[in-house]
């Protein structure tokens, strides 16, 4: 047996010796041969390991108008290796900082990671520190950069900052490789696209000697830059779109019908992203988050109101389409319907008298609807309105949208355990009620009315070849055609209600919209605070539409009054010609 | 007694004077008290006390598995490898079991903690000796080969649960070495690497487990993060050089070399001894094989013979790893220097290994009539009949 085995065991004692061998040589080439190296390593000198961060990729608007910039920032870190005891309290003086504290970050911290103390120095304070950099080694003075915000205000809602690695993303592995002092991308696009953006930081294994010199580069690598990134939107559009709602509150999205492209979104009041690039102070950010005006929520896409009139077109369709009433149908328009104990006003006292589908929507008449919607019924209504993307989240990922809500027969039954009521469906049809939408969301139906019916995925990055629409809404061209021509009725003629809006440069299609804050009959004397809120959706040119929006005034009024104006100079910041925007900055 | 001139001196005197060489170290790694150690209460002298009660203890332990005969522990073989892995399993059971770094490794056992990994290396050695040896054993039927090889895998199972990587390649090899030692065939060995392909395909897909397994090769590029431990003993044992900074001098255990008195004692051996001390320890190791290896190729019994490569291999094997390791030839695994490093588990069953090999080292007559504990016990039990309390 143990014959085989005799030669084996040569096999594995000679292989085990040489090994043995192996290790003593490989001793030999760490200890004696490249002794010297390591000697001096260790003994007078230390490793320093630098992250050298990469420049964040530029984020530029659809015409390649730079939004952001990066600039310098200065700021002083402590390498613990070089310190001597009695400096910790001299340095923590000379640059007011807590003395106690500081030595609670030394004691945290990885060996040879420096301590960052304070930012954003100012070019005297950096001549200041430098002046006594040999004095104390242990002081790095490091240049880094920080994030510009060119717009400021403008389109911060969308552009979004950033921030600090916060304690709970600092434990998720795809933040493992993200030094503790980072900033990364916190909202808005900064945060959508942070990886597009971040690039890859650089290193440096640096040595140094015992005052801090550096004495020679052992390993580097350098930083890779993020990448830029074209946004969908138009800064000047968005500029004029948001000088355009001047002290007012409330929301603007506009999109291209062709594509999708998000091409302004606006939601006022809003804030300075620059107070955040830095890290935003603990007062400031009080102030933003306890404003009663709320400039943090992004309007466009988190408040939901009902559509008020704008959603005349849903049940026009919905009655044209289960052709329960033809173009040229008309009804009489006496100031209101009653039904039961109920009685269901127009929002013309007198009445608009006989009228047909056309003037129904140009002059807005809620009889003309009352009697549409009750001959399409809810559930046609609502099965209309969802094809056009409204009661549920457009996609728009910024923040978590809200999804409004479209009623139905079932709904009322599920939520309210109450069968449906035909007043239920009066209010339904002119858009009040239960009937709840996002800005958000009446852009993406409007887009889709003007282009003919498609629905495209709403996309905050300029697109540089065609896309694919993700439905097309099941609706005849000749209705959307009927439809689009009241619209341009609605601000071409006369008795119009979206008059405000007819503009001299481009031919304008519109539906102007009220909701409803109190039921109260004389609402324009109310105090601001329980004014109704405006609509207006709108598209440009009527013919070939290049742009699709709507505004959304948080008490504004009636939509004809204030929204289809600020409607009106959008498109026309959009459409006018474009001559040296590209040279704006 | 008179069987003190047959025994291998060389191997006890090897062992001894690394285990007192060890407790050099382990004070001169620990008795600088940092600011780190000295936040969790730790002084001067605290880990060589303890220190010096785990080698008491093994010094005991290692003279009473010198009493044990071959053929006692032939029959211990398997009741031996069944304790081990429930020991094994224990480290999952929370009350008993204690975890550090992510890993559940060890069992509480008053007043410290046991590590079964070290104790299931010496286990699958007898037993593999066990299985070897017995009559019908046929090194050339597959049948023969894949018995051991599946309770390996049994064992392989669990360690990687908890995980353990370093316990798991030291089995691993250890056992293939052994069959492969007793003449299996090559093709069977071979069949092995069939298990190997699951893992090369997880590694390619995942191409950042490689790359941390591949980190060692290049600890530059990551000196702050997962190469710092070994640019650390780099630098411990390059500034050491021919003759070393001197005994309590090294620099690099103050805290700048993590696991200084355990896994990478060595480094700090070669920073304050130099190379020349460096490879002695080298050295003295290589020979305690050499020694094992003769007393292995007198044995007179095939568990004999099995056993003293087994017990050789375990501890020259576990040598050359922790080397490897410190030097940056091998990626960073858990193990600990045999005799030197501070921790008791590796310590005793290593010692075990010792007290094994310097009994099998004695002619086979002397075992028989001397050392079987058995035997003894029964004489003296006669004696004592025929005496009575007088005795």
């Amino acid at each position: 047996m143990k014959t085989n085995g005799s030669e084996r065991i040569r096999v594995i004692a000679f292989a085990t010796v040489l090994l043995f061998l192996v290790l003593t040589v490989r001793l030999l080439q760490l200890q004696v041969l490249q002794g010297e190296k390591f000697k001096r390593l260790s003994n007078e000198n230390r490793l320093r390991i630098e992250k050298v961060p990469a420049p964040r990729g530029i984020i530029y608007d659809r015409n390649g108008i730079p939004l952001v910039k990066n600039s310098p920032y200065y700021c002083v870190s402590l390498l613990p290796e070089m310190l001597k005891k009695t400096d910790l309290n001299a340095i923590a003086k000379f640059l007011n900082i807590d003395a106690e504290e500081l030595n609670r970050k030394i004691e945290n911290r990885k060996p040879f990671e420096p301590i960052k103390l304070k930012g954003g120095l100012s070019f005297k304070e950096v001549a200041f520190i430098e002046a006594r950099l040999s004095d104390y080694p242990a002081l790095i003075i490091d240049v880094e950069e920080t994030r510009h915000y060119l717009y400021g205000k403008v389109g911060a809602h969308l552009i979004g900052y950033l921030g600090k690695l916060n304690p709970s993303q600092a434990k998720r592995p795809d933040f493992k490789d993200i030094p503790r002092e980072a900033f990364i991308g916190q909202w808005g696009v900064e945060k959508l696209f942070d990886k597009t953006l971040r690039g890859i930081p650089g290193k440096r294994v640096i040595e140094v000697d015992a005052l801090g010199r550096q004495l020679r580069l052992l390993h580097e690598e350098p930083p890779v830059k993020g990448d830029d990134l074209y946004l969908s939107i138009d800064i000047n559009l968005q500029k004029a779109a948001e000088e355009a709602f001047g002290r007012r509150t409330g929301a603007l999205v506009a999109l291209k019908p062709s594509t999708g492209e998000i091409l302004s979104l606006v939601s006022r009041p809003s804030f300075d992203p620059n107070l955040f690039a830095r890290g935003i102070s603990y007062t400031d950010w009080l102030r933003l988050i306890r404003s009663r005006k709320a400039p943090m929520l992004n309007r466009a896409l988190q408040s939901q109101y009902p559509p008020g009139s704008t959603f005349k077109l849903i049940t026009a369709i919905a009655a044209l389409e289960k052709e329960v009433i033809k173009p040229e149908t008309t009804f009489n328009c006496t100031g209101g319907i009653s039904h039961g104990r109920w009685s269901f006003g127009c929002w013309k006292p007198g009445g608009h008298g006989t009228l047909s589908l056309y003037r129904a929507i140009t002059e807005s008449c809620d009889v003309y609807f009352y009697l549409a919607g009750k001959e399409a019924g809810i559930n046609s209504i609502a099965e209309y309105a969802r094809q056009f993307g409204l009661g549920e989240e457009t996609g728009i990922r910024l923040v978590k949208e809200k999804t409004g809500l479209i009623p139905d027969k079932a709904w009322k039954k599920r939520v309210k355990n109450e069968p449906w009521y035909l007043g239920e469906t009066y209010n339904a049809s002119i858009g009040q009620g239960y009937v709840l939408t996002t800005p958000a969301q009446l852009a993406m139906m409007i887009s889709a009315i003007s282009n003919g019916g498609y629905i495209y995925e709403p996309r905050l990055t300029r697109i540089e070849s065609p896309v694919e629409p993700v439905r097309k809404v099941k609706v005849k061209k000749e209705t959307l055609d009927i439809i689009k021509d009241a619209l341009r009725g609605v601000v071409a003629d006369e008795h119009g209600t979206g008059y405000a809006a007819r503009s001299t440069v481009v031919d304008i299609g519109g539906k102007t919209g009220t909701a409803q804050v109190i039921s109260a009959k004389r609402r324009q004397q109310v105090p601001e605070a329980l004014r109704d809120h405006a609509w207006f959706v709108a598209f440009a040119p009527v013919e070939n539409p290049e742009i699709a929006l709507v505004v959304f005034v948080e008490h504004g009024g009636h939509g004809s009054e204030t929204a289809a104006p600020i409607a009106k100079k959008a498109i026309e910041a959009y459409l006018s010609p474009k001559e040296n925007k590209s040279e704006d900055r | 007694m008179s069987f003190g001139k047959t025994y291998d001196r060389w191997l006890l005197i090897i062992t001894l004077l690394l285990t007192g060489f060890g407790m050099l170290m382990i004070y001169s790694s620990t008795s600088v008290v940092t600011p780190t150690l000295a936040k969790r209460n730790i002084t001067e002298f605290y880990y060589f006390k303890k220190h010096l009660f785990t080698v008491a203890v093994g010094l005991i332990v290692m003279f009473a598995a010198s009493k044990v005969s071959p053929a006692l522990l032939r029959k211990l073989a398997i009741p031996l490898l069944l304790v081990s892995f429930v020991l094994l399993i224990l480290v999952f059971v929370p009350g008993i079991g204690v975890s550090a770094g992510g890993a559940k490794r060890w069992i509480r056992l008053w007043p410290s903690t046991f590590q079964p990994s070290e104790l299931v290396k010496l286990a699958m050695v007898i037993f593999l000796a066990r299985f070897m040896s017995m009559p019908e054993y046929r090194a050339d039927r597959f049948f023969y080969f894949f018995m051991p090889v599946a309770i390996m895998g049994i064992f392989q199972v669990v360690f990687l649960g908890q995980p353990d990587f370093g316990a798991a390649m030291s089995l691993g090899v250890l056992t293939i070495g052994m069959l492969f030692l007793s003449g299996v065939r090559l093709r069977y060995i071979a069949s092995l690497l069939l298990f190997c392909i699951p893992i090369v395909i997880k590694l390619l897909q995942e191409p950042y487990r490689l790359k941390r397994i591949t980190s060692f090769l290049d600890p530059w590029k990551d000196a702050k993060g997962s190469g710092f431990q070994l640019v650390q003993s780099f630098i411990a044992l390059g500034s050491g050089g021919l003759t070393g900074v001197g005994l309590g001098k090294s620099r690099q255990k103050l805290d700048f070399l993590p696991e200084v008195h355990t896994d990478f004692i060595f480094s700090m051996i070669g920073e304050e001894l130099g190379f020349i001390v460096a490879t002695i320890v080298v050295v003295l190791f290589a020979v305690i094989f050499l020694r094992g290896v003769s007393i292995a190729n007198r044995a007179k019994s095939d568990f004999v013979y099995y056993l003293s490569y087994g017990l050789s291999m375990m501890l020259a094997f576990q040598a050359l790893v922790n080397f490897s390791v410190v030097t940056g030839l091998l990626p960073t695994k858990g193990l600990p220097l045999p005799f030197i490093s501070y921790g008791g588990s590796s310590l005793f069953v290593n010692m075990i290994a010792v007290g094994i090999l310097i009994n099998v080292s004695r002619p086979e007559q002397e075992q028989k009539t001397k050392d079987d504990l058995t035997e003894i016990i029964k004489r003296k039990k006669a004696k004592r009949a025929v005496y009575g309390d007088a005795l």
